[in-house]
Parts: structure tokens; C-alpha cells; sequence
């Protein structure tokens, strides 16, 4: 089942009509476990990424969030591997793709945020040099035409004196501009899909606030895949949110209606646990326990162990099916259905 | 020295106070570090800051604002350059290492990353006991039995103590900093960002934890951060640092319902929340924090600032206090709005708990 | 003892690892073993007339009339002198790197724990000593107190603990900017406690592991101070010396030259597999104890 499918359309002010562009069907990836059967970082996962939305893929470390974004980078670090599934680009299927032809992806039709953007950039050329390359990679295009590109790339993203900028090298910049410069790599060829993990948790408040406002009005129109562990981040540039806890998607929906009507009893747990701007302080409410690790053994629901409305019920694994207007992976769901 | 006051207190050991009645006093604080070159750093650069017993005083900035300079200077890791520091009424500003012992015992730290805080070859039993073994709290068993008593204290399994800390996921290694800071019963804690490493379903178990151990223990916390909502929720005073100084001060509800300074304005309209729409109307600040080697003339803050004026590029606006508590160092202090409104839920009831 | 199931207690645990982790830990501390009980047993059961010369049957093949690897060109018996060489080389080469294991921790420890100007003295100290030619203080060593065992160990010993010293600095400087360091020094834990708490057993491994590889280096630099003369007096079982004697006789009797060889090149790949076997572990423990 795909997230959007299910979605009642009166229910989403989402453009059901977008091209489909990206989907990921069934994803399972796995890390062998020394004499036992492999641990699942992410376990049997749908995604569907329409033209022009951004998709908030939310969850705390563990959880398999970060795991999605290589997959569909191809990047998957051994000893893991996907075992199951598909994930499918412009109805291309990438995931059993040869190195080289997913390379090409890489860059072309997929860009990549990463957190750190020194992780991404190298440290020892130019930003002009590595934006060049880039260009040049993966078009047909003279020198002149590629350095202008990159110009135009870095001035797309707020770069001030970009064309001096060309000539820097990433440690001559401040975080909040290495990070443009990270975003401007992934954006020169026009990919399809955008792919951003954690693309402000590394910065100050307010250069957080800067690259935010950037995503929200410059790459609003874009298709983009936003991991993050940030509900706040999620609420201000996504469209839709995917909820995970323990490798799977527990809930989605449009982020109006999972932030003002969580269902599924994590989601409402999250948003005890975060700190708000209210004279009254109510107390924080933490999600006791701890979520399983890569050792545990995860039997039924996966958030039962620490979940206060489980029953003898959730000993059995709910699916992520439609209950009361939206997905939602539980017996006992929180909240209002439709 | 400035002993005036002792605090009954139950239990505990009695806490000398200055005359403004703080445990933890630091006086103009100016810390200065060399920079490759030669050239000066200005870390901190005279900063006031006063903890009263079981109170929670919060030092917000971001990153190079030298707020965690603050605190290491604090509990003496760095030489102040100037200022003075007084603590349970002594002047430690200058105590050698030694003379510093019986203050070390009173006076703790935990860390932000529960990752590197601890040695990974120690069991937990060998970590807890560190500084019981170091102030020659008692006997072997003693110590055993304290270390079992912490660890119940913070909500970990007995059977922690024999185990390494790569056996435990992050919110519990946090669990085990802190019994470690706990164990000689401080009177009190500095926290560089105790929960900005941890997930937020975590961060609200170690949030709980340390209140409840202050409500306990009457501990006085000062909590370095960046997060000004959690700032606001656990704090009662909070300190906002730009560039090694103050720019404002009060208590938390003041400071964030009710903000002077325009740094404050857009660090509190920076600070993302789960609402849909929240951010309407947010207030951007341009460019990046300045070097704390080379800083801006006249206010330190005004090449970022959205109403300056020319006076700020040349005049250095002092950090005034406005009403009893209240300080602020802006020639236009109160001139930007506030960016949320602190009091909009005041008349309802608080929202139950999912677990009630 | 059930060492292998009491994984419990985090101790048991590291020596069961130890026993049974690293193949090439295993195969080399048997070599090595060998080697030992071979020095001890010649020191306690070898007469000294078991390396006399016997002229009649000089330079024979191995085997001839119960000399196992032959004799040389005196008639020694080539086992008995790689017997009898194993004070000379393995003696030497051991008490060197003990000297100069010593003296590089000190001092890389002192000058990774001051900060001030006692840093810069010592890290000055250890590139003079860095700079100044191995051959030319062994010379100088060789002319002032003479050939022999203390001479060359001594030489040994002081001209190669700076190698020790900065990579001893390096780590240790490493493991002293770790925030436990801070912590523990915070909570008002003593210098010496810090030490001998956080610091050594931090740097413990990688003291083994250079102290296996320098030991290797060390047995070879001896052989080749012997051979060039500089090392053991002329008639001593040095494996240099035979290595040296053996030049004249490389066509007609090569075992000569094959016997020490042998000796230097199982002593030195048993040390190899030691120092790599227990970094292989050290790694390994790493990984899981700083996951």
C-alpha cells in the first residue's frame, strides 16, 4: 500500500494530480546479526513522492529514517543491504541499478543535502571547481557555460558575491554558507528529487532559520524528501510527513493534520515531549522506556513496550492502514478519525 | 568576604550566601583566549551572573556566543583574565588545584555528550564511584552502596553497574553522567546542554529527572543552551549571550513573553515549533555571528541588526537595568514585538497528559 | 576457570577475547615462546665448551656427525652458536626496547600533559635526538666503552625512544582532550589518579603494539651493528657475527649464512604477528567498547 493512495482526497490539500515521480515500494534494508536472523533498519517501508510536494520523513535516531535516504541514494553502507523491495524513479527502477549507472543518478536526477555539509564537499577545491564539475558531469556543456551555471546555482541560493565565492574553498565559509553551497551542488543539474538529511540540525538558531526560509520560499515548488528528527523543521517546509518508529511508518498524512491531530499514540508522544512557548509550562511528558535496538528482538507493535493504551491486542503487528481518514500503523489510534 | 547569609536547610549542609543572596556568583567575568597569529580572542567578555539555592538560571546563546566558556571558567577549567567568582561564599577565582578540592565536591558539571563524558574501558560502578573515590567518601562497600543508591536514584537497572558504557543507548549514558554528578550531593550543578545530544522523547526523561533531583537534592542549576524553549520550561532566570556578552536578562517569562533586545526577538522567532503556520511572520537575521577575534565596533550586534541605527555602529549601549531583575544592553530596547504570545493559553486549563 | 562463558564480568570477558581472538596473535606468541624457553634452556643446560671449534670438521653440512645445522669455518656447531646467540640478539634487542619503550612514554606523556613551556623543551629534546645520525652515536658509543652486551644495548636503547615518544605524545594528547579527562578533573580527581586511570590504560595498546614492532627492529639493528663490526665483541654467538662470517663462505657453505638468518627472520615475523595480532584485538575491543 502507498502512503497517498490511501489518503481520502477531500482529506488533502496535496495536488493529487502531480506526476508520480519517485516511489518506493516494500524497502527492506538489512544488517546481518552474528548467529541470528539480520537486523531490519528499515522494515517493509512505502513511499510515494509526488511533482512539486515535499515529503517530512520524521523520526528519532534508530529509527531508519537516515537508512531510506541512502537507500535511495544507493549508498547503503555494508554490511547492509536492501533485501526486499523497489524503489522506482520516474517509473525507472533504481535500486538493483550497477555502480556506475547509479552514479549517474546521483547528481542528475537525485540531489543530496547532507547534515555536515563538509561530508559532502571537498575540503581541499574550490566551491566553483566542485559545482563545475558537476555541471560538466552530467551535461553537455562548455566551461564557460558550466562556471556560469554555477554562478547562477550559488546566487539561486542566496550566496551573496557569489561570484567571488566561486573561489573559495568550503572551510573559508561559514556553516550557514557551506550549507548554500551543499544545497546549490544539489540542485545545479535539476534533479527530480531532492534528498535532504537533517539539513539544518548542524547550525545555529538562526542560520537554522535562514536555510529554512530558503527551503520554504526558493525550493517550495521542488520535490524533495526532508529527513529530520525536528517536528518544528517538518512543520515549516513539508507537505506531507511520514511518521517512523523502529524501521516502519507508523503514521502519514498531510502535516497540517498529523501536528494539530496525531494518531498513532508515538506521534502524540513526540509532541508531549517537545518544550512549548507557553506561560502556563505544562510539564513535559516523556515516552518512557527506550525504542528497541538493533539487538532486541521486536515482537507485535514495535512502540507497545512503551506505549500506555497497548493491550494484549498490539502482541500482534498492526498494519499501516486507514483508520478514520488516514494511515495509521495502530489497534488504538489517538485522536478523531474523519 | 561577602558572607552574610546562612540558609537553613534541611538536611543539607547550610549554603553561605553574597549579599545578593546568590550560592554561585560570578563578577565581570572576561575571559580571553590567544588565537593562532597572537591576536586576542574575546570568549567571554565581562559577564554577571549570580545562582541563588534551587534556583534554575538559564545562559542561552549560540554557538561562539561563549556561553560554555562560562561555564568552564565557572568551575575554573579556564583562568579568567579579569572578574571575580565567588562560590558558597569564597572567592575561588584564584584557589590552586589543591584548594580547590573541598569546592569541587559542592560544586559539578555534567556535559553534553554522554558519549565522550565517559571512559569507555570504566563499568558504570568504576564511572559513579570516580569522584566518591577522588573525595575519599568511605570504605569500598560505601561506595558500592552509594553507587547502587545513584543508580536507582536515576532510573537505571541495578545490573547497570557492571556494565560498559557502550551498553547503554544515550539517554541512559546521560542517566549515568548525572549519577555521577550527584554522587557527592552538590550543592550546585552547571549543565552544558544536558539534552541538546538526545532525542526528544529522551530529552523530556532527563528534563524530569534533573527537576526532580533539584526538588530533592535543593540543588541550584545553571543550564547552558541554545534552545530557548527548553530554556523556558526548565529555568527560571535566563541570561541571553550574543559575542562573549550579556544582552539580557531576566526571568523566564519576562525574557521570552516579553523581549528587549532584537537578538532575542529573532533568536525566539528562529526557534522552530511543530505548529502549522507558526511561523508567519518570522524576523530573519542576515549574515553569520562575527569572529569573536575580530568584533564590530559599537554594539556587537548591529551588522545583524533589523533596527539599527547609526548611533549603534560607534556607541556601545551599556547593559542597563530596566526594572528590579531586568537588564538589557539596547539604545532601542522593546522597539521590536514579540514573536509569539507566551500568555495566549493563560486562562485555559493546562492539556492533560496522554497518560492520565 | 570458565573463562569463556563468564562473559558477565567485562574482565573475563577481554581475556577470553585474548585467548582466542586473533589467529596471529596465537601463531606468533607460540614462535616467541619457543624462542624464550630456547634462551632459557641454553642459559641453564648449554656447557660453555658446546661452542668450541673443532678444525677437522670445519664448514660441514647440516647434519654432519650429529651437527643438526653443520659447523662453520672454526667447526662450531651452528645450533649450539644460534643457541648461544640468543642472549646477544633477543637479550639485547629486549632490554633496548624495554629502555627505550621507558623513556619514550615518559617522556611523550610529560609532554603531552604540560601545556607550557616544558612541552616545547622535551618536543625540542626528541627532534634533536631524532636528528642526530643512529651510526655515528653507535660509532661514538662502540669507541668510548667498547664492544659488548651493555654498549650496544644502551646504544639501542637512547638513540630510538623518540619514535616512541611522539607517537606516545600524539595519543596521549589524544585521550587528555577527551571531555572524561575534563570531567574526572572537574569532579576534583588527582593528576596521578588521571593518569594511571584514563591515560595509560588509553595509550596501552598502542604502547604493545610499537613495543612488539620495535622489538623486531631492534633484533635486526643488532644483528646489523654486529655485522658491521660495531656490535658484539669478534667471537661471541652474535647472529650479526655469523651473519658477518658467513659472507666468505656464501658458495661452499651457505647453511653458515642460512642458519642466522633463519633464527633473526622467525624471531622477527614472531614479533610482527605479535604486534599486529594485538592490534588487530585492540581495534576490534575498540569498536565495541566506544560504539
Amino acid at each position: 500500500m502507498s502512503i497517498v493512495e490511501e489518503v481520502a482526497p477531500s482529506a488533502s490539500p496535496v495536488p493529487e494530480t502531480g506526476e508520480r515521480v519517485l516511489r518506493v515500494n516494500d524497502l527492506v534494508v538489512e544488517f546481518p546479526r552474528p548467529d541470528r536472523s539480520g537486523f531490519r533498519a528499515v522494515n517493509g517501508v512505502d513511499i510515494e513522492l509526488r511533482r512539486g510536494e515535499t515529503l517530512g520523513i520524521v523520526g528519532e535516531s534508530g529509527s531508519g529514517k537516515t537508512m531510506i535516504a541512502l537507500s535511495l541514494l544507493g549508498i547503503v553502507p555494508l554490511p547492509g543491504k536492501i533485501i526486499e523491495g523497489t524503489i522506482s524513479l520516474r517509473g525507472r527502477r533504481i535500486d538493483n541499478l550497477p555502480p556506475r549507472e547509479i552514479r549517474k543518478v546521483r547528481g542528475n536526477d537525485i540531489g543530496i543535502v547532507f547534515q555536515d555539509p563538509m561530508t559532502g564537499l571537498n575540503p581541499v577545491r574550490t566551491v566553483g571547481s566542485q559545482l563545475m564539475e558537476s555541471a560538466l558531469r552530467h551535461n553537455n556543456l562548455s566551461r564557460r557555460e558550466a562556471e556560469e551555471r554555477a554562478f547562477k546555482a550559488l546566487d539561486d541560493v542566496g550566496i551573496p558575491a557569489a561570484r567571488e565565492r566561486l573561489k573559495a574553498y568550503p572551510h573559508e565559509l561559514s556553516g550557514g554558507l557551506r550549507q548554500r553551497v551543499m544545497i546549490a551542488l544539489a540542485l545545479i543539474n535539476h534533479p527530480s528529487v531532492i534528498v535532504a538529511d537533517e539539513p539544518t540540525t548542524a547550525l545555529d538558531a538562526t542560520i537554522q532559520a535562514q536555510i529554512l526560509d530558503l527551503f520554504r520560499l526558493r525550493l517550495a515548488r521542488s520535490t524533495m524528501i526532508l529527513i529530520t528528527h525536528d517536528l518544528g523543521v517538518a512543520a515549516e517546509i513539508c507537505d506531507r510527513i511520514a511518521v517512523m518508529y523502529a524501521g516502519r511508518i507508523v503514521e502519514t498524512g498531510t502535516i497540517e493534520d498529523v501536528l494539530s491531530n496525531p494518531r498513532h499514540p508515538y506521534t502524540v508522544g513526540l509532541l508531549a515531549a517537545v518544550p512549548k512557548f507557553d506561560v502556563r509550562r505544562p510539564k513535559l511528558v516523556p515516552i518512557p522506556g527506550q525504542p528497541p535496538t538493533a539487538d532486541d528482538v521486536v515482537r507485535g507493535c514495535a512502540f507497545s513496550p512503551r506505549c500506555s493504551f497497548a493491550t494484549p491486542e498490539c502482541e500482534e503487528r498492526p498494519l499501516l492502514e486507514d483508520r478514520g481518514g488516514r494511515p495509521v500503523a495502530c489497534w488504538h489510534p489517538r485522536g478523531s478519525g474523519v | 568576604m561577602a558572607d552574610v547569609s546562612k540558609t537553613p536547610n534541611a538536611g543539607a549542609e547550610a549554603r553561605t550566601l553574597t549579599k545578593s543572596g546568590n550560592l554561585l556568583e560570578a563578577t565581570d567575568l572576561k575571559v580571553t583566549f590567544r588565537a593562532p597569529g597572537g591576536r586576542k580572542l574575546h570568549a567571554v567578555d565581562t559577564i554577571s551572573i549570580g545562582v541563588k539555592p534551587r534556583e534554575t538560571v538559564g545562559l542561552v546563546g549560540e554557538s561562539g556566543s561563549g556561553k560554555s566558556t562560562v561555564a568552564l571558567t565557572l568551575m575554573r577549567a579556564h583562568e579568567p583574565e579579569s572578574g571575580q567568582i565567588i562560590f558558597d561564599g569564597l572567592d575561588i577565582t584564584h584557589l590552586s588545584e589543591r584548594e580547590l578540592l573541598p569546592i569541587r565536591r559542592k560544586l559539578q558539571v555534567v556535559f553534553q555528550d554522554p558519549y565522550s563524558s565517559l571512559d569507555p574501558r570504566m563499568t558504570v560502578r568504576r564511572i559513579v564511584a570516580e569522584p566518591l573515590k577522588a573525595h575519599r567518601y568511605g570504605n569500598r562497600s560505601v561506595i558500592n552502596d552509594r553507587v547502587d543508591e545513584l543508580l536507582e536514584q536515576v532510573g537505571l537497572p541495578p545490573d547497570a553497574a557492571q556494565r560498559l558504557p557502550a551498553q547503554f543507548s544515550g539517554g541512559q549514558r546521560q542517566r549515568i553522567a548525572i549519577a555521577r554528578s550527584l554522587a557527592l550531593e552538590p550543592m550546585a550543578l552547571i549543565a552544558d546542554e544536558p539534552v541538546s545530544a538526545l532525542d526528544v522523547s529522551i530529552q523530556a526523561q532527563i528534563v524530569n529527572l534533573l527537576r526532580g533531583l533539584q526538588d530533592r537534592l535543593n540543588i541550584a542549576f545553571l543550564v547552558i543552551a541554545h534552545d530557548l524553549a527548553l530554556v523556558h520550561q526548565i529555568c527560571d532566570r535566563i541570561v541571553v549571550m550574543y559575542l562573549g556578552e550579556a544582552v539580557e536578562e531576566g526571568s523566564a517569562d519576562d525574557v521570552v513573553g516579553r523581549p528587549q533586545h532584537p537578538y532575542t526577538v529573532a533568536l525566539l522567532s528562529a526557534t522552530p515549533v511543530p505548529v502549522v503556520g507558526g511561523d508567519a511572520e518570522r524576523i530573519l537575521l542576515t549574515g553569520d555571528p562575527p569572529s569573536p577575534i575580530h568584533r564590530p565596533t559599537g554594539c556587537r550586534f548591529h551588522p545583524r541588526c533589523p533596527i539599527v541605527q547609526e548611533r549603534c555602529k560607534t556607541d556601545k549601549p551599556p547593559l542597563v537595568e530596566f526594572a528590579p531583575g531586568r537588564k538589557v544592553s539596547c539604545f532601542y530596547a522593546g522597539q521590536m514585538d514579540p514573536p509569539r504570545d507566551l500568555w495566549a493559553h493563560e486562562k485555559e486549563p493546562l492539556p492533560e497528559s496522554p497518560e492520565d | 576457570m570458565t573463562v569463556a562463558h563468564s562473559t558477565g564480568s567485562p574482565r573475563r570477558f577481554k581475556l577470553s577475547r585474548l585467548s582466542t581472538g586473533s589467529l596471529q596473535l596465537n601463531v606468533g606468541l607460540v614462535i616467541f615462546t619457543i624462542l624464550l624457553l630456547a634462551l632459557i634452556g641454553q642459559a641453564l643446560f648449554m656447557p660453555a665448551s658446546a661452542l668450541d671449534g673443532d678444525l677437522p670438521s670445519r664448514l660441514k653440512g647440516p647434519g654432519y656427525q650429529g651437527h643438526v645445522f653443520g659447523t662453520d669455518q672454526l667447526g662450531r656447531d651452528l645450533l649450539f652458536r644460534v643457541l648461544g646467540g640468543l642472549p646477544w640478539s633477543l637479550g639485547i634487542a629486549g632490554l633496548a626496547t624495554l629502555i627505550l619503550a621507558s623513556i619514550g612514554t615518559v617522556l611523550g606523556l610529560i609532554a603531552a600533559w604540560y601545556t607550557n613551556f616544558i612541552r616545547t623543551i622535551v618536543l625540542l629534546f626528541i627532534s634533536t635526538v631524532i636528528a642526530f645520525p643512529f651510526l655515528v652515536l653507535a660509532l661514538v658509543a662502540v669507541a668510548i666503552i667498547g664492544r659488548g652486551f651493555w654498549p650496544i644495548t644502551l646504544t639501542l636503547g637512547l638513540i630510538a625512544w623518540p619514535v616512541v615518544a611522539r607517537v606516545i605524545y600524539a595519543e596521549g594528547r589524544g585521550v587528555l582532550t577527551r571531555e572524561y579527562v575534563l570531567a574526572a578533573r572537574l569532579f576534583g580527581v588527582s593528576k596521578w589518579s588521571i593518569l594511571f586511570v584514563h591515560v595509560l590504560p588509553g595509550i596501552r595498546p598502542t604502547i604493545l603494539v610499537m613495543g612488539a614492532f620495535l622489538f623486531a627492529v631492534m633484533l635486526i639493528l643488532e644483528s646489523a651493528l654486529s655485522f658491521l663490526g660495531l656490535g658484539a665483541p669478534l667471537n661471541a654467538p652474535s647472529w650479526g657475527n655469523m651473519l658477518s662470517d658467513s659472507r666468505q663462505y656464501l658458495v661452499n657453505a651457505p647453511w653458515m649464512m642460512l642458519v642466522p638468518a633463519g633464527a633473526i627472520v622467525s624471531a622477527v615475523i614472531s614479533l610482527n604477528l605479535i604486534g599486529d595480532g594485538v592490534a588487530e584485538i585492540s581495534r576490534k575491543r575498540a569498536r565495541a567498547v566506544e560504539a
